[in-house]
């Protein structure tokens, strides 16, 4: 009986935290990350408004009143031989309600906080993607962050520092694989959007503080069917919190991390409408060798969806793109096309290599992510 | 068929004539299609109940078993809160639910309260399908029950029935605390899930609700067994890591038993309408003898007349069982209640009240009862189809034949009966042989009947002369003369009434045995226990203590203690006391010096149905998870005990202090000192706890006993109901089988009115006839039913439950079976009296 109940209130309960409409269409079996970042009522939350002064380690933390807040980590990596591996490790903190907004009365299992963690190695040389995600209410200590020492975990997949800054441990484990890594920064963090305020669409309060670590040093060991490899490499990290993203009229977006060999970076998202075009909004920041980030907005870059792929359900990703920003003609092409997160909430995230258009020479490495409604 | 000259020119005139027989005989017609409709009824209604219980049950089970392998449990006093966030975080357990459930009462109602965590429910569930078809609707917002402690949810139905609607504030009230909540959100799903008087919330409201806080009921997990090593290996010694499987495994055999028990009754009503219907049949074809051998002297053919006969009871099978369907469906949604009321009260806690129609048990109700009335009529219509016109003729024909198999039949019966107790006699034999080998009892013992029917009847006519009279004597020789038919009649009544005996005598046995179980496992007069505030965590108030020793009326007092404890048959309850075992238990079974060796505190004693289940003997080793972890103790011996189902064990306060060291107790039993009033006493005790702090029971003993007994009786009410049921076969058989026979007669009632006698005097003879046949009838059903309950009582029910029980012969039960037999026959009798007192003899007579 319990069982039963709680099976068919934790589904319900799925559909509701992604504001999926409750009713027998099918669109309703998977949840979608655009509707779930699109307003609802926010009454009660903090919202973007207006710029904010960052100050780091600090803001590495949680940002609590906001209604969604992540820790997205990407990264290629490499063995020694020189076997390709891509990894994603995402911490996803959603508020149920405003804090405070209830009594606790000392009730340890009281909590406003619901954790998702996604994970996923990309094995490049035999084309192979893994994926796990987990969910977790936060109370009592099974979930959360903490700014010191700093901590954010959700069960026993954590993010750690024996202090309050970098280096980070990241530790995850799955069925299929498990990875440990250790991260370090030499670059600042770089602030998106206008000093860090990300609009993301006309309406006030619909935008984002978002901050990227763009190049950070990783090495660690990644387990894959029990067997463990040494790896190293470059990731990248994205910090963002809201509390309304997105519009109703935004469907998706698709998202470029590249790391250019020569030491240079650009991030890029283009929000889609929905009729699948490009909206207005979409923007990102050229990172320079030399330290000086340019913003970017869709008039300055050229982007061409040059193949596509279908992916079982039928939902079509596009696997290889050319970009056109400041005179560098780019293919950036998936590794591999099966790099699908086949989870709760579906999308396209995988390890992509940066090649010049012409030549076809490699120019760097990066991630790809595509969330199609 | 080819028109032969002479012969009726087509087969209406064979309808027809049935046809007018079926109106001429209504009443019988009448009574036969009631007494398949009753068996019908009863197979159809119990089937559909213990499906619906079943299919409950099953997914009870299926859902805490299904996707589940394995439970932490500690005892009564639950698993930490910080045992699941390490079990998740430190070891990355990631199938792992929290459960935790209580009593609530919402507005009056008793009502379960689920505590879970939908979050954890996703990982355990991990299926990405879409909504369940079971989801009808949402109203509310479901969400803001997770992490709140004031929110709940409920199945639609139910918040209407506690007149709320989505935001509306109430009371819960648990044992310890009363709490307001409100209703967040409703939801309807359909039946097969519903959910019944069930408060959905999320852990922390359950938490503060049931004033749980820290603490939950146990650990829902899916594992493999690699992690199940680890778990056990992480675990503190005060939990303890079981297999699903082996907690349902005792509860699920049980509750099996239970619907067989109910099956096999049921379908035993069935055969006794079986035996009714042959009766009948054989009847209308004896009763029309001469229009059917008229028949075949104009050329009819025995097929013909098998088919006719056939045909017609096809015809009245097929109303009967449609009928009895359509009363089946209505007294099963009555049953179901009652089933699932046993189920809970005995075994588990069963919320499902779903009624679940199965189109197959209503076919199978209906195939049932037509193949029952065809397979019943085939003998007759065999007969009719067979016999030369002439024999057909010849009343006495098969009467002389059957003198000489009478005999022979016993014998047979004699064998029957023999292997059927072969199949009783094993102590460890399979549910399904005891039944087959009380089917065969009842069977052979039916075939015995005529020779019993005519040697009882021998000794009245013995006895009788010069007590009965002529009129007396008359109605004896009567019954003789045609006991091909009475004794069968005799047989079909004489298994109806047992049934009613045999059950009787069984409830009758087991009431019997938990009174006097009941007088002497409740030792002490009063219970005086905490059920919230401090006493509950810190025992009773030394203060306390002392002020009630300190009471005249007070002879003594003892503390207890009485929870759930794990064992590794799953839980059990266990009882601990610091009452000599000697004084205190109704042993079964008792190792050397047991009772000194249980008061040293150097074992147990287990409870019967634990002992049979599991077969555990004297000196085996029971390992239960005490406070200090698991530890194994030794059976000395095995009482009778019929409070849980699945079993009980019983420890002395010394041996309990020894592993469960800071165990408060919270319980103690005293003993009022002789000629005390205990309700004053009882008084006095409520006003002393009333200066403490938290909330005291005081229940005397006598209110414990009337109150075990209250749940005794609503476990048996669906058998009590079975055996009215059968009880009412019966007397329709009764009437409908004397009523017919006599109506037979009719012509040599004429036959006696011509040679002179009065109305009266034939009426009277009909009366005393059927007396006769009913007092035969209740005569040999007391045997009969009193066999049939002890293999009830020692095969039966200890087979399916595990419980001995002592016999007890409740003398109304047997009167009632008198009664019934004696009283059927007479009201059958008077219609017939009434008849033949009306009859003309010319009329009657006009054919000789």
């Amino acid at each position: 009986m319990r069982r039963s109940v709680s099976y068919i209130l934790a589904l319900i309960l799925l559909l509701a935290l992604g504001c999926a409409e409750q009713g027998n269409e099918s669109a309703s079996s998977r949840l979608t990350a655009a509707s779930y970042l699109a307003a609802g009522d926010t009454s009660g939350y903090k919202l973007a408004l207006e710029p904010r002064q960052f100050s780091f380690p600090d803001d590495h933390g949680p940002h609590p009143g906001f209604r969604n807040e992540w820790w997205y980590l990407t990264g290629n990596l490499e063995t020694e031989t020189g076997s390709r591996f891509g990894y994603q490790v995402t911490f996803f903190a959603n508020a149920l309600r405003p804090t405070e907004e209830h009594l606790c009365n000392g009730n340890q299992w009281c909590t406003d906080y619901v954790w998702m963690g996604h994970a996923a190695i990309s094995d490049i040389e035999n084309r192979e993607h893994y994926s796990a995600e987990i969910f977790s209410r936060e109370a009592p200590g099974l979930a959360g962050a903490i700014s010191d020492p700093y901590r954010i975990w959700i069960q026993d997949w954590q993010l750690f520092s024996p202090d309050r800054d970098l280096p980070w441990g990241l530790e995850v484990t799955s069925e299929d694989f498990a990875i440990t890594l250790q991260l370090n920064s030499s670059k600042a963090p770089v602030l998106q959007g206008v000093d860090g305020l990300s609009q993301k669409s006309e309406a006030q309060g619909n935008a984002s503080f978002y901050y990227s670590l763009s190049r950070m040093e990783t090495n660690g060991q990644l387990s894959i069917g029990g067997h463990t490899l040494t790896v190293t490499g470059s990731s990248w990290m994205d910090r963002e919190w809201s509390t309304s993203a997105l519009s109703s009229n935004q469907s998706g977006w698709d998202w470029f991390s590249l790391q250019f060999h020569d030491g240079s970076e650009l991030m890029y998202y283009q929000l889609r409408d929905l009729e699948g075009r490009a909206h207005p909004f979409s923007a990102g920041k050229y990172m320079s060798i030399s330290g000086i980030n340019t913003s970017i907005n869709s008039k300055d870059i050229a982007l061409v969806e040059e193949h596509d792929w279908k992916a079982s359900n039928g939902v079509i990703y596009t696997t290889q793109w050319r970009m056109g920003y400041r005179g560098r003609d780019l293919l950036i092409k998936a590794y591999f096309e099966e790099q699908l997160m086949d989870l709760t909430f579906e999308y396209w995230e995988g390890a992509v290599e940066v090649l010049d258009y012409q030549s076809g020479a490699e120019l760097g490495k990066g991630y790809l992510e595509m969330v199609r409604n | 068929m080819v028109n032969l000259p002479g012969k009726p020119s087509n087969n209406s005139l064979l309808w027809l004539s049935a046809w007018r027989y079926a109106v001429q005989h209504r009443w019988q017609t009448l009574l036969n299609i009631t007494a398949i409709m009753i068996g019908v009824m009863m197979v159809v209604a119990v089937d559909l109940a213990n499906n619906s219980a079943k299919l409950s049950f099953t997914q009870s089970i299926e859902i805490i078993n299904g996707s589940i392998t394995h439970q932490v449990v500690a005892g009564s006093d639950g698993v930490p809160d910080e045992i699941f966030a390490r079990l998740k975080t430190e070891l990355g357990t990631r199938r792992a639910a929290p459960g935790l459930s209580g009593r609530v009462m919402a507005d009056g109602q008793e009502m379960t309260l689920l505590g879970i965590d939908a979050i954890s429910e996703i990982n355990m569930a991990r299926q990405r399908s879409a909504l369940p078809d079971d989801i009808l609707g949402i109203n509310g917002n479901l969400v803001s029950l997770v992490g709140t402690s004031n929110a709940v949810a409920m199945e639609e139905s139910t918040a209407s029935s506690l007149g709320l609607k989505v935001g509306e504030s109430f009371h819960l009230s648990s044992p310890s605390d009363n709490f307001q909540v409100f209703l967040a959100a409703t939801y309807s799903i359909t039946e097969t899930e519903t959910a019944g008087a069930i408060i959905l919330a999320d852990i922390a409201a359950a938490q503060g609700v049931l004033g749980r806080l820290g603490k939950i009921d146990s650990i829902d997990l899916a594992i493999s067994d690699e992690e199940a090593r680890q778990i056990r290996n992480w675990l503190p010694d005060s939990l303890t890591l079981v297999s699903a499987q082996s907690r349902t495994k005792n509860v699920e055999q049980m509750s099996n038993a239970f619907h067989t028990n109910l099956l096999a009754m049921s379908l035993l009503s069935l055969l006794v309408a079986g035996l009714l219907i042959y009766n009948t049949v054989t009847l209308s074809v004896v009763q029309r003898q001469q229009t059917l051998a008229i028949f075949r002297s104009q050329g009819v053919t025995g097929r013909e007349l098998f088919i006719l006969v056939i045909l017609e009871n096809a015809f009245t099978g097929l109303i009967a069982s449609a009928l009895g369907v359509i009363t089946g469906y209505m007294l099963g949604t009555y049953l179901v209640t009652l089933v699932t009321g046993t189920v809970d009260a005995l075994y588990f806690d069963l919320s499902v009240t779903g009624f679940m129609v199965s189109q197959w048990a209503l076919f199978k109700g209906l195939l049932l009862g037509l193949v029952l009335s065809l397979s019943s009529a085939a003998i007759p219509a065999w007969h009719a189809s067979t016999s030369k016109p002439v024999t057909l003729n010849l009343q006495a024909a098969r009467s002389s034949d059957w003198y000489r198999t009478v005999p022979r039949l016993a014998l047979l019966g004699g064998a029957i009966t023999g292997i059927g107790w072969l199949m009783v006699t094993p102590e460890h034999g399979s549910l399904v042989s005891g039944f087959i080998g009380l089917t065969l009892i009842v069977f052979g013992f039916c075939l015995a009947v005529p020779l019993f029917l005519s040697l009882l009847l021998r000794v009245f006519q013995v006895v009788g002369v010069g007590v009965l009279g002529l009129s007396g004597m008359l109605a004896l020789r009567n019954v003789q003369s045609a006991l091909n038919r009475t004794s069968l009649a005799v047989a079909a009544l004489c298994v109806a009434v047992s049934v009613t005996v045999g059950v009787g005598v069984m409830i009758g046995s087991f009431r019997g045995t938990v009174i006097l179980w009941l007088e002497q496992s409740l030792p002490g007069d009063i219970q005086l226990v905490a059920v919230s505030g401090p006493s509950l965590s810190n025992g009773l108030p030394r203060s306390l203590l002392e002020e009630i020793t300190a009471l005249d009326d007070v002879e003594a007092l003892h503390q207890s203690v009485l929870e759930q404890v794990e064992t590794e048959y799953g839980p059990v309850l266990m009882g601990v006391n610091d009452i000599s075992g000697a004084e205190k238990f109704l042993m079964k079974e008792l190792g050397e010096s047991g009772y000194e060796a249980f008061d040293r505190g150097d074992g147990i004693f287990i409870s019967e149905p634990l002992a049979y289940l599991n077969d555990i003997g004297i000196n085996d080793k029971v390992s239960v998870l005490t406070g200090s972890g698991t530890v194994e103790f030794t059976v000395l011996g095995i009482f009778y005990d019929y409070t849980s189902g699945t079993g009980m064990i019983h420890m002395h306060t010394s041996s309990f202090q020894s592993y469960w060291k800071d165990e408060p107790i919270s319980r103690v039993t005293l003993d009022a000192r002789e000629d005390i009033d205990i309700e004053s006493l009882k008084e006095t005790l409520e006003i002393l706890t009333s200066a403490y702090e938290g909330n005291f029971n005081v229940i005397a003993n006598t209110e414990l006993r009337s109150f075990t007994l209250e749940i005794f009786d609503r476990t048996f009410a669906i058998t009590g109901v079975l055996r009215m049921l059968a009880i009412l076969v019966a007397f329709v058989g009764v009437v409908s089988t004397l009523m017919a026979l006599q109506l037979e007669k009719a012509r040599e009632f004429a036959i006696l009115r011509a040679t002179g006698m009065t109305r009266r005097q034939t009426s009277m003879l009909i009366v005393k006839q059927t007396a006769i046949l009913g007092f035969c009838s209740g005569l040999l059903a007391l045997p009969l039913g009193l066999l049939m309950s002890d293999i009830l009582i020692d095969v039966i029910n200890r087979r399916s439950f595990g419980w001995t029980m002592q016999h007890f012969l409740p003398e109304s039960v047997l009167l009632e079976a008198m009664l019934l037999a004696v009283w059927a026959a007479l009201l059958a009798g008077i219609y017939p009296a009434w008849k033949s007192g009306h009859i003309k003899p010319a009329l009657a007579l006009r054919d000789e």
